[in-house]
């Protein structure tokens, strides 16, 4: 049954936040190093990639097709923490404020023009994903 | 985001922090944190700033612990932003 666009979709957390694990989804355009980047042609990426949960945040980059002027991307070259907070995430669940992080990331790349895609293939794929996993919930920044 | 939506759908609570709350506020979020005046791709910050990422970290992370309303984005001001681009001025 399709859920009308003003509907808000909810899942009532029933734990403490100390009791979560936490996954991290960021359509930010971070990957590895070593992954494929994201395609930065004018139909964008539709893709995802799985970011390892015990990720050095130093091997992690961005790849997006938005211009520097809107998306700066300057801070997060830096420190990957601004816009995927994997570090400040260890430090939470090491001072017991979550219960963890989750075995895995998953990240996309924000522009895609392709939204049907996205819509039937793409999101329900990481939905999937984020449920076969460990987490119990979900921090998402954009990009 | 669609996204966002399908992953609560599956039964995942979720959060989001967005720089770009007209947008987002289109696509119903059932939880967000704008964090005021964060421009697109510093959604935790500045770099280095390990007081501010956590500040904002932890203010998104709590609405997975408090009532509030699906759909509605908390927009709150982090003065340490805005601080550190004036510094750099």
């Amino acid at each position: 049954m399709e859920m009308a666009r003003r509907c808000v979709p909810y899942t009532p957390v029933d734990r403490p936040l100390a009791d979560l694990t936490l996954m991290l989804v960021s359509t930010a355009g971070v990957h590895l190093r070593e992954q494929e980047p994201f395609a930065t042609g004018p139909l964008g990426d539709t893709t995802y990639r799985v970011i390892p949960g015990a990720v050095d945040s130093a091997n992690l980059m961005i790849t997006h097709a938005a211009l520097a002027e809107h998306y700066d991307r300057s801070e997060a070259e830096q420190d990957i923490n601004v816009i995927f907070p994997i570090d400040r995430l260890r430090e939470l669940a090491a001072e017991g404020l979550i219960a963890g992080l989750a075995e895995k990331h998953l990240s996309l790349m924000g522009y895609a023009q392709k939204q049907r895609a996205i819509i039937e293939t793409t999101a329900p794929a990481v939905a999937a994903e984020v449920d076969r996993s460990q987490a119990d919930a979900v921090l998402l920044t954009a990009g | 985001m669609l996204i966002q939506r399908a992953i609560e759908m599956a039964g995942i609570p979720t959060v989001l922090i967005t720089t770009d709350p007209a947008n987002s506020a289109a696509m119903r979020p059932p939880r967000a944190l704008c964090p005021e005046g964060f421009h697109w791709g510093h959604s935790l910050g500045r770099a280095a700033d390990r007081e501010l990422q956590r500040a904002v970290l932890i203010t998104a992370l709590q609405q997975l612990g408090a009532l509030h309303l699906p759909g509605a984005i908390v927009t709150q001001a982090f003065p340490a932003y805005a601080a550190a681009a004036a510094a750099v001025r």
